[in-house]
Formats: C-alpha cells, sequence, structure tokens
C-alpha cells in the first residue's frame, strides 16, 4: 500500500517519463496541432490535393475525374487520407515476365 | 530611404511580446537604425512602461490616426537612444476603434523617415491582431517552450501566412536550460520539428530582465544579463548579420550549481 502511493513520486512516476516531461509535453504538443490543423484545413487544401492526386493517377490509368471518396480521416487519434477513384477501364499490363 | 515594418505576435497572451519589442527596437537603435516601436495593443498599454517612458505620454496612436495631433507630437522619444521613438497605444479606447487600413497608412509614412517600425501585438487572433499585422511585411512569433503557447504559436503562423505574411520566425522565450538538461523542457529541435518554423532565437528565463523591467529600461542595455545578449543575437540576425544560434547551456561554474540546486536560480543559463 505504501510502496503504491509512494510510486508516483519515484523516477517512473507521473512527470518523470524516462527522459523527464519533455517526451510527454511533446507527445501531446504533437496530438493538439494535428487535431487542430485537421480542424481548420481549409476546403481549397482538399481541392488542390483533388486535382494534383487524379493529375498523378492518370498518369498510370485510365479514372474517372472524380473522387467517389476524398478525405482525411481522424480514427482512434491517428489521421489517414482516404481516397478511392472508379478506374474507366484497366490498360494492358506490361507482361509479367 | 524605405524603412521595414516587422510585427511581434503570439497569440498566446503574457509570452513576452512587449519585452521583445522593446528589447528589438532598442537593438536595432544600438546598431545606429532610427526606429520606432509602435504599441497596438489598444487599451492595455504596456510598451510604455517596458520602457520607462510612462510620464511622458501625452499623445498616443488613436490620437495621431483620428488626427487630433501631428504623427510627430505621438512619438516619445526614448530616454536612453536618441534614434528610438515609442508611439503608445490609447488606454481608454478599445481594438476596434481604429482599423488595419489607417494603420497600414500610418506605417507607410513612418516608412519614408525610419529604418524599423517596430509592432507590438495584442494577445489573441481578433481586430487587434488583424490591425497588427496589416502593415508588416516581416513577422515574429514570440512562444514559450509550453504546449498551449506553442499551440496558438501554430495557429497564428498559419493565420500569418493566410495573410501572405509567409516564413515568420519564432523566438522561444523563458527557456530553463536546466530543465532542458533534466528532460522537462521542450528544446528546440522538438519545436522545429514539430512546427516546421526557422528560429530567430532562443532568450532564456533570466531574473536580470526582471530587475532591468522593473526600472523601465530594457535588458538589453545590461551587458552582463543572458536574456539581454540572447537578444543583442537576435536584433543582429533581424539586421542580416549571419548569427549562429547556439544551444543554451546551464552554467559551469560550482556556487551556480548549488545556488541552482537551491532553487535561487539567478543564472540558469548562458549563451542563446
Ligand atoms: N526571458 C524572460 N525572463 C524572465 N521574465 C520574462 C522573460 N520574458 C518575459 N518576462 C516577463 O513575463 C511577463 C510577460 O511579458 P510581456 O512581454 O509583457 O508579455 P506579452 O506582451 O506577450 O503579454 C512580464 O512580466 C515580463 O517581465
Ligand atoms: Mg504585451
Amino acid at each position: 500500500m505504501l510502496n503504491k502511493l509512494r510510486r508516483p513520486r519515484s523516477r517512473e512516476g507521473v512527470g518523470s517519463s524516462p527522459d523527464g516531461s519533455r517526451s510527454i509535453a511533446r507527445e501531446r504538443l504533437h496530438n493538439a496541432l494535428n487535431r487542430d490543423r485537421y480542424d481548420l484545413m481549409a476546403p481549397e487544401v482538399v481541392e488542390a490535393l483533388r486535382r494534383d492526386l487524379l493529375n498523378v493517377i492518370s498518369r498510370h490509368l485510365d479514372v474517372e475525374d472524380q473522387f467517389h471518396e476524398l478525405e482525411i480521416q481522424r480514427m482512434d487519434g491517428a489521421f489517414y487520407l482516404v481516397a478511392s477513384v472508379r478506374v474507366s477501364s484497366l490498360p494492358r499490363w506490361a507482361a509479367v515476365s | 530611404m524605405k524603412g521595414k515594418t516587422i510585427v511581434i505576435t503570439s497569440g498566446k497572451g503574457g509570452v513576452g511580446k512587449t519585452t521583445t519589442t522593446a528589447n528589438i527596437g532598442a537593438g536595432l537603435a544600438l546598431r545606429g537604425h532610427r526606429v520606432v516601436v509602435l504599441d497596438t495593443d489598444i487599451g492595455l498599454r504596456n510598451l510604455d512602461v517596458v520602457m520607462g517612458l510612462e510620464n511622458r505620454i501625452v499623445y498616443d496612436l488613436v490620437d495621431v490616426i483620428e488626427e487630433r495631433c501631428k504623427l510627430s507630437q505621438s512619438m516619445i522619444r526614448d530616454k536612453h537612444l536618441p534614434e528610438l521613438y515609442l508611439i503608445p497605444a490609447a488606454q481608454t479606447r478599445d481594438k476596434n476603434c481604429i482599423n488595419s487600413e489607417q494603420l497600414t497608412d500610418l506605417c507607410r509614412k513612418l516608412e519614408q523617415e525610419f529604418d524599423y517600425i517596430i509592432i507590438d501585438c495584442p494577445a489573441g487572433i481578433e481586430q487587434g491582431f488583424r490591425n497588427a499585422i496589416g502593415p508588416a511585411q516581416e513577422a515574429i512569433i514570440v512562444t514559450t517552450p509550453e504546449v498551449s503557447a506553442l499551440r496558438d504559436a501554430d495557429r497564428v503562423i498559419g493565420l500569418l501566412e493566410a495573410s501572405e505574411l509567409h516564413r515568420p520566425r519564432l523566438i522561444i522565450n523563458r527557456i530553463r536550460p536546466g530543465m532542458v538538461k533534466r528532460g522537462d523542457m521542450l528544446d528546440k529541435d522538438d519545436i522545429v520539428d514539430l512546427l516546421a518554423v526557422d528560429i530567430l532565437g532562443m532568450v532564456p528565463a533570466d531574473d536580470r530582465l526582471i530587475t532591468a523591467t522593473n526600472q523601465g529600461i530594457p535588458v538589453i542595455h545590461d551587458k552582463k544579463a543572458p536574456s539581454g545578449q540572447a537578444f543583442s543575437r537576435i536584433t543582429a540576425r533581424i539586421d542580416g548579420d549571419d548569427v549562429p544560434l547556439m544551444d543554451l547551456e546551464p552554467k559551469g561554474g560550482l556556487m551556480d550549481r548549488v545556488r541552482y540546486l537551491m532553487g535561487i536560480n539567478r543564472s540558469e543559463y548562458t549563451h542563446a
């Protein structure tokens, strides 16, 4: 019991992770910045991304000029770019040798 | 002659904008430039007391904008540096009583006669902030190495970029090198990493700064003060000198360490 009460004051306790509270602050800042930047993302950013992605993809594939889905999604505190676009027709691939 | 207007901003309050404005203004004047520092924190004026000029105010920023006085009448000459002038904020009005165009006109006029116009911005991201960044060609963001201040700094960087003030530079103020060394404070590399911003300089937390401010003297005049030395280097960088960034180190002397361990952290710092 006494041990348990004392633990937080020891080296491994709150506020003294292996390299002090700095790594906790770093992690929290990282998350807060991501969260804010996600909330504040301007529609023009998504629009620019859409244009550029379509340009690159159509160099390789014949695709429709609209994304079926294009957004940055938040899952379990992480961020994912989720994009899907319909392929109009598949090219004849260079033969696999 | 065409001067340059620089805004000192932060988002969060109390991180050292006014202190930085006073010291950069004095620093540039010490380097031989003609400088005006402009307090745009209408309703909460502070730059006058930080510079020790509070007893000399007759007219203020709103008076000159509303043409109740001439521009020259609103400028208070510094006690120590004849080429440094302050235009104080109005105390009895609020931030919405002027607009960005009026302030920009004023700065364009000042740029004809002065090398640098340094604008002390109010905290927040509302009208007062918009007014203050309007005339600026460059922006300097002040932060402390704490999560809340850095988060606000990031937000402000986004707003500055959206207003075509690209590549603002960051001053990290109130660093405690001893805490950084112990791993109990974010350091320069963490901040560069997460905010992706250029660092203009680092200023240690410094008791001598408080002592100087108590007397209405910008700490840059105190040659022994680590924070004053840091502001000198920052000023040189603003002025185009290539002064390398040094990591702040806790002072090495035994007595300093003893003092530091006892919590009397008078000199927990050296260079910046
Ligand atoms: N490097 C420093 N070391 C010690 N005290 C500081 C330092 N920088 C600022 N301060 C103190 O912090 C307080 C807030 O500073 P100020 O410049 O008024 O911030 P802001 O204008 O951003 O609200 C003041 O009391 C000031 O003297
Ligand atoms: Mg202030």
